[in-house]
């Protein structure tokens, strides 16, 4: 499992990448002059101990922290080549380009059918007939391999699935938007090992179609999910390989300690 | 940011087996408190309710009778009784014989106390009638057709103590004892006598249709106090033998009954018939005035009682109208007694049945059979007892419990025909100075007026509340939330009186004054706040990164303050334009709509003031505790946030900000403070913005305090409380079921 880009053509051109970015929460400052380059089609997954700033950045390449009034952000990111932060930019376009996953399942208090809808609806108006809806439904339920379990259940709640097929709904619903990036704030986190084997799979049957980034605290999850590996600590991104390296032979020491599990 | 959170240490103490049963005691202590105060507050609700009930109970429970027979007719008695009267204690009577005896006996016993002959000699009396209400004057015609009139005085000595207190008759005559011939000849058949403070006026009728009219001016010397009468009589002759006679009170209208069933409505100023009105297809039995002399109660053969008075039409014209019928009878009706103090009477069938009604309700209040065809019958003044002499049989006494005869489900919630009225209204009147006046409990207009200040108030406070609260909760900046929710919170605590005192001494005259001004700011502040927030949004980025996202309130406040001077000050020429100058006086005398000062609009502004905090800071805190990871879900997905806010996170709130809307209601339906003194509290029913209402709660305040203990008004009082607690028991229940329901649909997670 450690050596799987070479088993895959990738499209090594970059998905997101960022120059000399800093974040502040008010005073805090949470990233430091982070520059990250990932690559298109790729599934990588961001390591380190809690608060190290893994969540934010997500966040960052998602807009969603620009939210709160304290937050401050200086330096440059791009997705798909473009900056997010440009004046020509809408933050819809970015959002609609980067689909995010939380680490809680949260889905819509409606029902599944509507939560997959939820997007596609937001973006076209709702003006699409109910044959094509039905076949976006049917295909992202497919594509998250979840479409035969709940098939005769659409209109159910969708709170009333298991945490892991919430799951599934809640990056099934990314996929009518047609996003090139999937951002995933440790997906596993609330489900058990049966659901996290579950997802995973899913995250691999989805590579190649999607450039994905995933946070995750739990290492054994980097090490199997992921082709490409970031360690983050303190706010600044300490080592950026390839995941099979990272792990056998780590650059720098506090990977090693990390890795090894003396802290975090 | 995320949430694994690192473990300290944990120390594990060892606690001691003491400890643990301490702590033991100490929860289930905490859960007895707790249990208690919760039983402890239901308990006091149920207590309330219970009281109210309890105090309303006697409005609707039946009258109630007890007959006592008095002892045998001792041999005084046995001649026959012209006129009875009863004094208020119930201790002594007063009675009228044929041969021309005025008597006081004691009730108990029956013993003869004083015994006067009203004109020495002794004459035959032909007819003796009471005049209305309890003043004790009694007329009294003799077969030779001269008049007397005479009053029956009580004074109470107490020098015995109050459980002894002794009644002292006195036998007066206030016209003098001499007798007026109005009928010279004889033949009289008919009396009527009324009597006020500035006229006595004397009606008889007699056989062949003739009628005498004797009007008294009553003429006070200054110096020494002595009345003098300037008599005038006038004469009238009909075509039909008169079965009975009654005057008003205000001695303008006279009334004759014939033997086919009609009343003759005349004119007192000239003697002439006004309208003959036909009451019944039989002969009409008997006829009296109701309380206070408006009203003409006449009996038929067939035992209906038909109410009617006079109405005032079109060009100052009266006409007679039916107003109501009461059929409780089935045998002719004998007798008509009116009650001394209530608009109720009581009458006699040909079968010897009593029944009591009550005008204003409508109904028949109690039935009862008597022993007999009574000789004679009085009503106590407070119509508490019955006094019966029969001619055969022995006397009787009748305990009458009847204390809520004004009080039916039709006199509380439908129109009646009050008297004076043109027709029938939604009325609350519920006192006057007289006793003659006709209380009017109609609930429905307070009911209505509730409704009404309550639905102003809500117009004015939902789409400020609910949008600010939508507002604050998932737009504002964090640390100017921290500043604007406790702001408005305080203004929940700002007692009401003040608000009712600066919306009814400051707001009303200034709304008066400014009411184009005021009724311009409310179309041009929302209107101009969306222009401005539009140039906003088309401002350079550069202006626009002056204010940081979620601080653009601050810019509104002086765009408000602006769009506020510009709609006072710039009215001007466009009232001008269109109303002539003056939308105020525009409104009354172009419009036809009246404008009191105190008006719904200074109410729905001032308790929409008042419900303002409690709907946002409940409505607030359901919007703003939508779990972040909804909103997170939605914007990810790519949804605006003002989608994010109208799809997800409202539906998620709705059962809570529907919980805040219906305790905004239940708050302004119990308002009291604001109606009170921003209203001109008249019970009006008119949905216009500018006139005033009363409400239930309003009402209470009002007339509590003056209300006599234990009377139909107290009563009624506690009654509109009842209904109070119980819409505002409908409203909470229904809007938490309401709520449940909506929580179960968009339950988060």
């Amino acid at each position: 499992m450690t050596t799987r880009e070479n088993s895959t053509a990738i499209d090594t051109s970059l998905a997101i990448s960022t120059r000399k970015l800093n974040l502040w929460y008010g005073t805090f400052q949470a990233l430091f002059d982070i520059d990250l380059n990932i690559k298109q089609g790729l599934i990588t997954s961001m390591i380190g101990p809690s608060g190290c700033g893994k969540s934010t950045f997500l966040r960052t390449v998602n807009r969603i922290n620009e939210r709160m009034d304290y937050v401050r952000i200086s330096g440059e990111v791009d997705v798909m080549g473009e900056n997010i932060f440009g004046s020509d930019v809408e933050m819809l376009q970015v959002r609609k380009q980067v689909g995010m996953v939380f680490q809680r399942p949260n889905p819509l208090p409606i029902s599944i059918r509507k939560n997959i809808l939820f997007g596609h609806t937001i973006h076209t108006g709702g003006k699409t007939g109910k044959a094509e809806q039905d076949e976006i439904v049917e295909s992202a339920l497919k594509q998250v391999l979840l479409w035969d379990k709940v098939k005769d259940k659409l209109d159910h709640k969708a709170t009333t699935l298991s945490l892991e097929e919430q799951q599934k709904l809640c990056i099934a619903r990314l996929l009518p938007v047609k996003p090139s990036v999937l951002l995933m704030d440790e997906p596993c986190s609330a489900l058990d090992p049966k659901g996290t084997e579950a997802v995973e799979e899913l995250l691999w049957e989805l590579r190649g179609k999607y450039t994905i980034l995933i946070v995750t605290h739990n290492m054994a999850q980097a090490r199997r999910a992921s082709e490409e590996c970031i360690f983050m600590l303190m706010g600044k991104v300490i080592e950026h390989t390839e995941t099979g390296e990272m792990f056998l032979t780590p650059k720098h020491k506090e990977t090693t300690d990390y890795i090894e599990g003396r802290y975090g | 940011m995320n949430s694994a959170h690192k473990a300290g240490p944990v120390k594990i103490a060892v606690r001691s087996d003491n400890f643990h049963l301490w702590r033991g005691r100490k929860d289930r202590l905490a859960s007895k408190i707790i249990g208690l105060g919760g039983f402890v507050v239901i308990a006091a609700v149920l207590l309330i309710l219970f009281y109210l009930i309890y105090v309303v109970t006697p409005l609707f429970l039946s009258a109630k009778m007890s007959r006592t027979v008095l002892t045998d007719n001792p041999a005084w008695l046995k001649s026959e009784t012209s006129f009875l009267a009863l004094e208020e204690q119930q201790q002594v009577a007063f009675r009228i014989t044929e041969n021309g005896s005025a008597e006081f006996f004691r009730l108990n016993g029956l013993e003869l106390l004083e015994s006067t002959e009203i004109v020495s000699g002794g004459r035959n009396v032909a007819v003796a009638m009471g005049a209305q209400g309890d003043s004790g004057l009694v007329a009294v015609a003799f077969e030779d057709g001269m008049v007397s009139l005479l009053q029956n005085q009580y004074s109470t000595d107490f020098s015995a103590g109050v459980e002894l207190r002794k009644i002292i008759p006195k036998l007066d005559f206030p016209y003098g004892s001499g007798q007026r011939e109005l009928m010279p000849g004889g033949g009289i058949t008919g009396l009527a006598l009324s009597d006020n403070e500035k006229e006595l006026v004397l009606a008889v009728a007699g056989t062949g249709g003739r009628v005498r009219f004797e009007r008294s001016l009553k003429r006070e010397d200054f110096l020494s106090g002595e009345v003098s009468l300037e008599i005038s009589v006038s004469a009238l002759d009909v075509a039909f033998e008169i079965v009975a006679i009654t005057i008003s009170n205000d001695h303008r209208w006279l009334y004759l009954g014939d033997e086919s069933g009609r009343i003759h409505f005349i004119s007192t100023a000239n003697m002439e018939v006004i309208q003959v009105v036909q009451v019944s297809d039989t002969i009409i039995t008997s006829m009296n005035m109701l309380l206070g002399g408006i009203s003409v109660l006449a009996g038929d053969a067939d035992g209906n009682v038909t109410q009617l008075f006079p109405v005032r039409g079109g060009g100052n014209q009266y006409s007679l109208k039916e107003i109501r019928r009461f059929e409780g009878q089935q045998a002719a009706v004998t007798r008509i007694v009116p009650e001394q103090r209530r608009k109720g009477f009581m009458t006699v069938d040909a079968d010897d049945n009593l029944t009591i009604f009550h005008s204003t309700a409508g109904k028949v209040v109690l039935t009862e059979k008597l022993s007999g065809q009574p000789a004679a019958l009085a009503l106590a003044p407070r119509a508490s007892g019955l006094l019966v002499l029969y001619g055969d049989s022995p006397a009787e006494f009748m305990d009458i419990d009847n204390e809520h005869p004004e009080v039916s489900f039709a006199s509380l919630w439908s129109k009646v025909w009050y008297e004076n009225y043109s027709g029938p209204e939604y009325v609350w009147q519920s006192s006057a100075s007289s006793n003659e006046f006709e209380p009017k409990f109609s609930l429905t207009p307070l009911a209505f007026g509730t409704l009404k200040a309550a639905l102003y108030a809500m117009l004015f406070a939902l789409p400020l509340a609910l949008m600010g609260a939508a507002y604050t909760a998932y737009f504002m900046s964090p640390a100017l939330r921290r500043m604007v929710k406790p702001a408005i919170e305080i203004m929940a605590a700002l007692p009401t009186v003040i608000l009712g005192f600066l919306a009814g001494l400051w707001f009303a005259p200034f709304l008066e004054e400014n009411l184009a001004g005021v009724l311009s700011m409310m179309l041009v502040m929302p209107a101009g706040l969306l222009l401005f927030a539009w140039f906003w949004t088309r401002a350079a980025q550069s202006a626009r990164n002056l204010v940081k996202e979620g601080w653009e309130p601050v810019l509104l406040l002086p765009v408000l303050v602006v769009l506020g001077f510009v709609s006072l000050e710039f009215v001007g020429p466009l009232q001008d334009m269109f109303f002539k100058g003056d939308l105020r006086t525009w409104l009354s005398h172009e419009a036809g709509i009246s404008y009191d000062q105190r008006n719904a609009m200074v109410v729905g502004c001032a308790m929409g003031f008042a419900v303002i905090p409690t709907i946002f800071s409940i409505a607030e805190d359901a919007i703003y505790g939508v779990p972040k990871s909804l909103s997170d879900g939605s914007l990810a997905l790519g949804a605006t946030s003002w989608q994010t806010l109208v799809r997800v996170i409202l539906p998620t709130a709705s059962p809570g900000m529907f919980s805040a809307v219906m305790i905004g209601l239940g708050r302004a339906v119990g308002e009291t403070m604001i109606v009170l003194m921003a209203t001109g509290n008249t019970p009006i029913m008119d949905w216009n913005l500018f006139e005033g209402m009363r409400t239930l709660a309003a009402n209470i305040a009002v007339e509590m305090p003056e209300s006599a203990m234990n009377s139909s008004h107290y009563r009624i009082l506690f009654l509109a409380a009842l209904v109070l607690f119980m819409f505002t028991f409908v409203v909470n229940t229904g809007a938490e079921l309401i709520r449940q329901r909506l929580r179960e649909k968009y339950s988060s997670l």
